[in-house]
């Protein structure tokens, strides 16, 4: 029989001076999991490696420990030896598959919900696979798991409210324009979270972006960040009628844009919508600017506000999501049962036939000289014979394993039947 | 009348489908409103071809038949025009209960056989009553979209997280609802040009009594042409120009109503 062992540390019990130590490469991977396949240590093995985890899934013998697997991962990452073991945890069977749900449904996330983590599984997994360290327990799981990700996703909808700020800006980008890659973006000061809510933008398929800073200097080093246009400060207001959505964080002492101005703007863009996010403390937009037609002014404060608000949704989304890996889990348990019945039984009827075949042939050779129809009728009988004192017993442990104890009726079953002592004896034969 | 029935339980299967794609945005679910919504449409629109073929009048005679075939012409923009060129499946969550809440008003609606008039009979009234519906059909849409632009910047302005329903965004909305109403004012514009000229040259303007129907119209035509002229010279804001669709379309409405009264 093998065995299911997770053998990991994320982010909620290693600090990043840990997890950095411990990562690995995708290029490491590989050989490292044919590693512990060579020395023995695991049947197969698929490693999740990412900033906030590093995960080894493993398909144990019996007689494996899974403490051998900490050692090999940190004799592999030469971990500082302050690096204590209490930052790894081990999960076996059942609850190392929730926590593989869980892990690839984002419930595990820094971020609730964040949809990256299934991808970063699917890459683990195929990676392993390609290096051949995949056993059909680990690909059983693993499918699951992508199933139940998908399912915990579509049915909950936990990714879909925004919780980060610069999420929550291109959200609502979203639900003012139809296409974005369309839009044109200003940026006014060339600052931090101008550049991470301007990648956000990028990375969505905003194509046209144009970047005012009061040191031009700085602006056209900002710019080349993403191949934007750079326009002098002051011809900024000119560029704003061109403009969809302005991201604004200047330092200025007092807003930059005002109504006055916006209201010029908007009645010659025809009041076209714009987005403002202003992102700026203090505030580089007068809040009266806000009030006008077709101009949406978001600050920090509203973005954090709509950020919150997906947050909490998430969290109770999270329940349902948790009650359906609850009951995914409860089936896949009963489908591993199933799985190992059929192998049990398959295996009982390859040991009768075993049986039946030598008996049969001895029969026969006693016999002497048969027509091919009368060995035909005396194999048919053997074999009915076989099959019908075997119907019973199989009905049996079916119905105990759906009805009662899955665990105990196929272990009940295995000694019943000399399967894995025979086994045994053949591999020592061997 | 059977077939009418018939017609309905698929709009109501439609609407109960459209409701849970809202909920849970499962393609299936929208197969199966697009599944219903064909079929019912398909019936309806072969017992309206049916009574048109054995009466010799379109089946518009009355407030009963007006109802189900104005949600008939809604229905029939969305499946062949809209939808294939905006693969807007959420519009169906709006749509669908509305189009379904016409035609069963249809049903409640007394179907008592009309005086037949000469107009009935003349090619002037099935011009004017398919000008008159198609015209008020696109309003309709057109009032679904406006009102999801009201939806939609009511949400931005009072920084609402986004909606969870994959509503259109403002522009968009914003988009289909002018597109719409252009494309139905020309219509509801020549369909009430029809009858006036219709009068005119038969001879009927001497015995004409203005009533809530003319007036209805008339609004309608006043606050949709206003929202049209809002939009082509721009002095209009879209948040107002979406309101003046939202009460020209409610005024269309009323001149189903104004049957009753004419």
């Amino acid at each position: 029989m093998s065995e299911l062992v997770l053998v990991g540390l994320n982010h909620k019990r290693a600090p990043v001076e840990v997890r950095e130590c411990i990562a690995f490469s995708d290029e490491e991977k590989v050989p490292f999991l044919e590693g512990l396949r060579q020395a023995g240590l695991v049947k197969g093995a698929v490693l999740l490696s990412t900033c906030n985890r590093v995960e080894l899934y493993a398909d144990l013998n019996e007689s494996n420990d899974p403490g051998d697997l900490v050692q090999a991962i940190r004799a592999s990452r030469k971990a500082p030896p302050d690096v204590q073991d209490d930052v790894f945890y081990v999960e076996t069977n059942k609850e190392a598959v929730a926590h593989l749900f869980r892990v690839a449904s984002g419930l595990d996330s820094m971020i609730l919900g964040e949809p990256q983590i299934l991808g970063q599984v699917k890459d683990a997994y195929f990676l392993a696979r390609d290096g051949g360290t995949v056993t059909t327990p680990l690909n059983l799981l693993f499918q699951k798991s992508f199933h139940v990700a998908k399912q915990v996703r579509t049915q909950t909808g936990i990714g879909q409210r925004p919780v980060t700020v610069s999420y929550a800006a291109f959200n609502l980008a979203r639900g003012i324009f139809a296409d974005l890659s369309t839009k044109r973006i200003l940026i006014l000061g060339a600052g931090e979270m101008s550049r991470i809510l301007a990648t956000h933008f990028v990375d969505h398929g905003v194509k046209t972006i144009k970047v005012a800073n009061r040191t031009y200097e700085r602006g056209v080093e900002f710019a080349r960040q993403f191949n934007a246009e750079v326009v002098p400060w002051e011809d900024f207001p000119k560029v704003l009628i061109q403009s969809d959505i302005v991201i604004s964080s200047t330092g200025a002492p007092r807003p930059v844009i005002l109504r006055p101005m916006m209201e010029t703007v908007m009645k010659i863009r025809r009041w076209s919508s714009i987005f403002l996010i202003d992102i700026a403390v203090p505030r580089d937009v007068e809040p009266a600017a806000g009030k006008l037609d077709s101009v949406y002014l978001y600050n920090i404060d509203d973005l954090q506000e709509v950020a919150d608000e997906g947050l909490s949704e998430r969290q109770t989304r999270a329940a349902d999501a948790e009650n359906m890996i609850t009951s995914e889990l409860d089936l896949y348990a009963r489908f591993l049962e199933h799985q190992h019945l059929s192998d049990v039984i398959s295996g009982v009827m390859d040991w009768v036939a075993e049986i039946q075949k030598v008996e049969v042939e001895e029969a026969l050779r006693k016999m002497g000289d048969l027509t091919p129809r009368q060995e035909d009728i005396l194999r048919n009988s053997v074999r009915r014979v076989v099959h019908k004192v075997l119907h019973a017993p199989i009905t049996q442990v079916k119905k105990l394993v759906v009805e009662q104890d899955a665990a105990m009726a196929l272990q009940v079953f295995r000694e019943l039947f000399p399967l894995n002592q025979d086994k045994k004896k053949d591999r020592e034969a061997q | 009348m059977i077939w009418m029935h018939l017609s309905l339980l698929f709009y109501v299967a439609a609407m109960a489908f459209a409701l849970m794609y809202g909920g849970f945005q499962k393609k299936i679910l929208f197969s199966c409103t697009l599944a219903f919504a064909w079929t019912g449409f398909l019936v309806q629109t072969a017992q309206e071809a049916y009574v048109w073929a054995h009466r010799g009048v379109p089946p518009a005679t009355n407030l009963h038949e007006l109802f189900q075939v104005t949600a008939w012409a809604v229905l029939a923009i969305y499946l062949i025009g809209l939808y294939p060129m905006t693969r807007s499946k959420i519009l169906t969550f709006f749509l669908m209960p509305q189009v379904t809440l016409c035609f069963l008003l249809g049903f409640v609606a007394p179907d008592k056989a009309v005086e037949a008039k000469d107009f009935f009979y003349t090619a002037w009234f099935p011009v004017h009553i398919f000008l008159l519906v198609f015209g008020i059909a696109f309003f309709f849409i057109s009032f679904l979209y406006a009102s999801i632009f009201i939806m939609q910047d009511h949400s931005l302005r009072h920084r609402h997280a986004p909606s969870s329903l994959p509503i259109p965004s403002l522009e968009e909305a914003q988009r289909w609802s002018t597109r719409l109403l252009l494309t139905g004012f020309p219509l509801f514009t020549l369909g009430i040009l029809s009858s006036i000229l219709y009068g005119i040259l038969y001879g009927h303007k001497t015995d004409w009594k203005p009533g809530l129907l003319e007036a209805a119209s008339l609004i309608a035509w006043l606050v949709l042409g206003l929202a049209i002229y809002g939009w082509k010279s721009a002095k209009v804001h879209p948040r107002k120009r979406s309101w003046l669709v939202v009460a020209g379309a409610a005024f269309s409405a009323l001149i189903l109503l104004g049957i009753i009264w004419h």
